[in-house]
């Protein structure tokens, strides 16, 4: 286990190559285009002014109370599913010519491109910031929270890429379903509604249950409100250390596999 | 610096197409469940192949060893498996891997909308080395590659020539390598540039290079030493004349 742990570790030191692929890929995401990572921002916004503008008449709340709501739990769903939905082909795909012609741990992949995505959600921060000072809930305690949260973050992020990757894999099957399911908590998951419209017993299944609800809570409240529910904060913490557990398992059954998976 | 190769073997498992689907998993065990089952050798039960079969050597300082063999006789596999890509299913590879470089298809990660520069780094960070070294060594990376003009272009650009000089350059012109495995793809350069590749790789000292080859000028040339496989066995190791003499016989048959 020793050696397990040391190989992590290694690869997680190794921050020279997975900081340039994530660099690297986010480059290439944009590049030969005239406004680059701007387009991170239109997209999102163009979506929201549009969904913001139907459910705020829906629900009848004001527009930009609405916005801010939306935008900050959208900019993270994004961020949640993209890092998924890509994890289902990053070995089998998107690195399989590195693991299969280099000698490279595959969690410096998932490192990477879970690096990438969280930079993606900082070319959103701006904006958000600027939501916060203007709805005026900016605080230090919001901001701390916020660093926390996406240490949190990046480390489920990383650990889910690598066990889904892997499984996915293995099992191509999974492919699809991971994809078909991540469409349906999109829906389920409040991301564009509140919680409150739903009645407390739904509440319980449909979010105090739902793992995705909290993350997505704990980086929207943290920025808006400037403070964060317990219980949020609790899952969140206590998932990320479940996750580093599951995924040392699942790395230590399956490193010597892996590769026999990928050619 | 040293490589010791002690009853290496390695399984390598074999998928059909088939064998994914539902359909051929449903009539699979409709087989199994009416067929008595019969005592099957266990690779042949399991689809798994010997793809290295009780490999032994050792390697020195300074060797310079051909591998060569008749397609499909697990020649690339042996060189992954002493790079540390695959782990030998029993036996052992002694090795330092810090110092070792797989040159098997380095290209292959290249991003081919980012440019020339941008690829020299990820592929040197992949082939284990720092990025402070590949920026301090970029410019003579480019010179060797000639391709200083082209640094600020997309990978994209680049003739399959070039992008072998950039892959050829990354791998030999940073120091602090001292094993090199490299594959058959060194060999689909043009003469002039193979030439000027092994002489500069020649001249480098203390270091341990196997090449893998079906081009006898290039073993003949570079190695002092031959290893020759077979269907995953190994059937010679030694001086390259000798080996040679062997190797013809296979050929024959």
């Amino acid at each position: 286990m020793t050696k397990i742990y040391r190989e992590i570790i290694n690869s997680i030191k190794n921050y020279d190559l997975w900081i340039n692929l994530a660099i690297s890929k986010l480059r290439v995401r944009f590049i030969r285009t005239a406004l680059g990572p701007i387009w991170e921002i239109i997209g999102t916004m163009i979506f929201l002014i549009f969904v913001t503008f139907i459910w705020s008449k829906l629900f009848e709340r004001s527009f930009f109370d609405y916005f801010s709501f939306v935008y900050n739990g959208y900019a993270i769903w994004k961020i949640i599913s993209t890092t998924i939905t890509e994890s289902t082909f990053l070995f089998s795909e998107l690195y399989a010519n590195a693991l299969r012609n280099m000698k490279c741990n595959p969690i410096i992949f998932c490192l990477a491109n879970s690096l990438k995505n969280i930079f993606i959600l900082f070319l959103n921060l701006p904006l958000i910031f600027l939501i916060t000072i203007y709805n005026g809930t900016l605080s230090l305690s919001g901001v701390l929270l916020l660093c926390y949260y996406l240490v949190l973050f990046f480390i489920t992020s990383v650990c889910l890429s690598f066990i889904i990757s892997s499984l996915c894999l293995k099992f191509r099957d999974l492919q699809y379903s991971v994809v078909v399911v991540m469409q349906l908590l999109f829906f389920v998951t409040p991301v564009i509604w509140d919680p409150q419209q739903i009645s407390e017993k739904d509440r319980f299944f449909l979010v105090d249950l739902n793992i995705f609800y909290h993350y997505v809570e704990f980086f929207r409240s943290a920025l808006l409100y400037g403070n964060v529910n317990l219980l949020s904060i609790c899952v969140v913490t206590i998932t990320s250390l479940i996750f580093v557990i599951i995924t040392t398992y699942v790395y230590y059954k399956i490193k010597n596999k892996l590769i026999f998976w990928v050619t | 610096m040293q490589i010791q190769v002690k009853n290496l073997s390695l399984v390598y498992p074999l998928r059909s197409l088939d064998h994914y689907l539902l359909r051929a998993k449903i009539v699979n065990y409709v087989k199994n469940f009416f067929i008595k089952k019969t005592n099957e050798n266990f690779l042949k039960k399991k689809n798994h192949i010997l793809a290295l079969d009780n490999i032994n050597f050792n390697l020195r300082s300074n060797d310079r060893v051909g591998l060569i063999g008749l397609n499909g006789s697990g020649k690339s596999t042996l060189l992954s498996t002493l790079a540390g890509i695959y782990t030998p299913s029993s036996g052992y590879v002694d090795t330092n891997h810090e110092f070792s470089i797989p040159i098997i298809q380095p290209y292959s990660v290249c991003e081919h909308d980012d440019t020339v520069q941008n690829n020299i780094i990820i592929i040197g960070l992949l082939l284990g080395f720092k990025k402070k070294q590949i920026e301090s060594q970029m410019d003579e990376i480019l010179k060797f590659a000639e391709l200083q003009d082209y640094q600020n272009l997309p990978t994209a650009t680049l003739s399959q020539g070039m992008k072998f000089k950039m892959v050829f350059a990354v791998c030999f012109i940073l120091d602090g390598k001292k094993i090199y495995f490299i594959d058959e793809f060194f060999t689909t350069g043009d003469e002039k540039f193979q030439n000027i590749g092994f002489n500069y790789i020649n001249q480098k000292k203390d270091c341990i290079i196997m090449v893998c080859s079906h081009s006898r000028r290039i073993i003949e040339n570079f190695c002092n030493k031959l290893l020759i496989l077979d269907k995953g066995k190994q059937l010679f190791f030694g001086d390259t004349n000798e080996g040679f003499k062997i190797y013809d016989n296979i050929i024959k048959k």
